[in-house]
């Protein structure tokens, strides 16, 4: 069992074999080889109290800010998501996941074989996997006449409660969809937690565009996973954006399984204060003739923290890879941190892959410029740092969510 | 009447003096030329008086409408009323024009008064009519790819739009065209008033054709060493300045 050796008072009830015992035993109506996977994965949870110290994939990260056992307990409530709008058309799903299992379990059997992102989360990985209780189910059948625009929102629990979420999203062959998810709080003041696992499928030709914003309350904890399964000329663009909570671990994975899929991941993190942002990301080339690019730009000003270490993969078989990767680091305080872990794993020899990662301070002629004309050092700052996350913040074609976005940027500096 | 006054001006860049004992009074109302050659120190003046942190002011006095510019910081000198229109604008990516002065007009602002973006954009068209700049401009980064010319238009631009005291401006003429050179001479002698100060560098006795100083000033290693009125400029265009410094060595 994993356990805070320090302060074993404080390990959390959810822990021991007697919680996750009676767990099962209320979600005994659920099918059986969902009983399977969370039986799994919590035998899995106890063998991983052994893994060594030394885990690359946790370089640079002070780990234990990103552990579980500051919390109290699990909040079950089926307030934590919020669909909009819901439906139930054989065009598309979108419902919760509780639901989706009561009327058609058999809509997520398939995902219970997938595996990942697994970028060294293994805690928070197998924590959801036992212990999720709500989350949302996207699926997408039939080609929309107008394009279709999906919202959902996951709410952070209050107090030390932590919340796991289990997300599916199917998009079947050539179709399309925007996902814009919000995460937030029920309070400035909660110090919850909230685990959120996504398994994305994305069929042939189809083009998913997905934004999530992450605004949480700073006293909280964000532990973020996703997976996306890329098939033939599919095509996703994510922009993450990342304002809140006062840690969070953050691993998005694409799969570049069949040729001509397209993976464009774009991110931003505006930190303050001691907030610590821990990114992993993998770009794996499993086919030929694929792409995909990433993009992840911080800006930090007083203690904040950032790592950014992401790994373009290629397989032997995935020749023509296009892939791109740059980090882009922006300090501005003295205080504030950006480490930065570029990698690069190519098996194949016709390939063009390149990554980068740059740290600077605020360009003190840029700031000098913005005060002349009589703004205010703060604003002056806030201003050229939206100017430097717009690069970002500017792949997102909505202009009202791109208003809403660059207000909280800049909201975040006052 | 409120003048900008400065007095015994001592600055330094890296320990190393660059105006040495600068004076000049330019009363509202009038428009005075500092002319010079390379590197005599006339954009050290600007932006000392901009309170630039690498210039590093150990002596002298300069006040604007009774604010001691010495104790100041940059942003608290431009709402105080002074303008510096640069020599070469900085380019920032990512703020758009728009924004930007926009930013510049709010920090004007009493806190309790309300930001109106109709006004603010009718304005800002308006101004960019004037100026011939294309509307479009607004969206764009500021400075960022802009020719040499379409920085300086910006910043007259921003010099119209932030309604200062006080303005200097540092060789805006360089690089504009024939035409923009015109239209640029006309937004800010449309400027002109009894209670608005100019001080124009340039090189070019064509800019003060248009712009027609009431004070024309030589910059010599760090001091102004001859005044005199818009003739003095045309002197300058003929004969060069090898006459003032032989002078100066006499
Ligand atoms: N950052 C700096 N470090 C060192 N020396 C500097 C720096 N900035 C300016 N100088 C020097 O100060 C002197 C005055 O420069 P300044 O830019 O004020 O001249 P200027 O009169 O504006 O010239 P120009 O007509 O070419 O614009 C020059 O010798 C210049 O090299
Ligand atoms: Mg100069």
């Amino acid at each position: 069992m994993i356990i805070d050796k320090k302060n074993p008072a404080t390990t959390p009830a959810f822990f021991s074999e007697d919680y996750f015992e009676s767990f099962a035993s209320n979600h005994s109506w659920e099918p059986g080889w969902l009983a399977d996977l969370r039986k799994e994965s919590w035998a899995t949870l106890q063998e991983n109290e052994l893994v060594s110290l030394k885990d690359e994939r946790w370089r640079f990260s002070p780990k234990s800010r990103l552990g579980y056992s500051h919390f109290k307990s699990i909040s079950e409530s089926s307030n934590s998501i919020n669909l909009d709008p819901a439906s139930g058309s054989p065009q598309n799903i979108l419902n919760t996941v509780d639901n989706i299992l009561l009327d058609n379990p058999d809509l997520i059997a398939d995902f219970a074989e997938i595996q990942g992102p697994n970028l060294g989360a293994t805690q928070s990985y197998h924590l959801t996997n036992t212990y999720f209780t709500n989350g949302f189910f996207l699926k997408v059948s039939g080609i929309q006449n107008q394009k279709l625009h999906l919202l959902v929102n996951h709410t952070c629990p209050e107090e030390r409660f932590v919340t796991f979420h289990k997300n599916y999203v199917i998009l079947d062959d050539f179709t399309e969809v925007t996902l814009v998810e919000n995460f937030i709080s029920e309070n400035v003041f909660s110090q919850g937690g909230l685990s959120n696992l996504t398994h994305f499928k994305i069929g042939k030709g189809a083009k998913l565009n997905r934004i999530l914003i992450q605004n949480m309350a700073e006293g909280t904890s964000f532990h973020n996973l996703e997976n996306f399964d890329l098939h033939a000329d599919s095509l996703v663009v994510n922009v993450q954006c990342h304002l809140g909570a006062n840690q969070s671990r953050i691993e998005t994975k694409g799969n570049l399984l069949e040729p001509g899929a397209n993976f464009e991941n774009f991110s931003f993190v505006s930190g303050r204060g001691k907030q610590l942002f821990d990114q992993r990301t993998e770009q794996y080339h499993f086919a030929p003739h694929c792409s995909s690019n990433l993009l992840a730009k911080n800006v930090l000003q007083d203690e904040a923290k950032s790592i950014f270490a992401g790994l373009i993969k290629v397989d032997p078989k995935a020749q023509q890879t296009n892939a791109l990767q740059t980090n882009r680091n922006l300090l501005l305080s003295r205080d504030a941190e950006a480490d930065s872990l570029p990698g690069l794993e190519i098996l194949a020899n016709d390939v063009s892959c390149t990554h980068g990662a740059t740290t600077s301070r605020l360009n003190q002629e840029e700031l000098f410029y913005l005060l002349s004309r009589g703004i205010e050092k703060k604003s002056a700052e806030s201003l050229i740092s939206l100017g430097f996350l717009e690069e970002i913040i500017g792949k997102i074609q909505d202009e009202e969510l791109t208003q809403r976005i660059r207000e909280m940027v800049y909201t975040h500096f006052k | 009447m409120s003048t900008l006054k400065v007095q015994n001006l001592s600055v330094y860049i890296e320990d190393k003096p660059i105006l040495n004992d600068f004076s000049l009074e330019i009363p509202y109302g009038e428009v005075h030329a500092i002319m010079g050659p390379n590197g005599s120190g006339k954009s050290t003046l600007s932006k000392a008086l901009a309170a630039h942190p690498n210039y590093d002011i150990r002596n002298g006095t300069a006040e604007l409408d009774g604010h001691n510019l010495i104790d100041m910081e940059p942003d608290e000198i431009s709402r105080a009323g002074l303008f510096l229109a640069f020599q070469y604008p900085i380019e920032v990516p990512g703020v758009t024009i728009a924004n930007f002065i926009r930013a510049a007009i709010q920090a004007r602002m009493e806190e309790s008064k309300l930001f109106k973006a109709v006004d603010y954009y009718k304005k800002l068209y308006q101004k960019m009519d004037d100026l011939g700049i294309d509307r479009n401009f607004t969206a764009r980064s500021l400075n960022d790819g802009f020719s040499g010319g379409e920085k300086k238009r910006c910043e007259i631009l921003q010099m119209a739009m932030l309604d200062p005291k006080f303005c200097i401006l540092d060789e805006t003429d360089s690089g504009l065209d024939i035409d923009a050179l015109r239209v640029v001479s006309a937004g800010v002698n449309s400027m002109r008033s009894s209670n608005r100060g100019f001080l124009v560098i340039t090189h070019y006795q064509r800019l003060l054709d248009y712009i027609v100083p009431d004070k024309v000033h030589v910059m010599w290693e760090g001091k102004i060493v001859r005044s005199g009125d818009k003739d003095l400029a045309s002197e300058l265009e003929s004969k060069g300045y090898d006459w003032i410094k032989e002078e100066l060595a006499a």
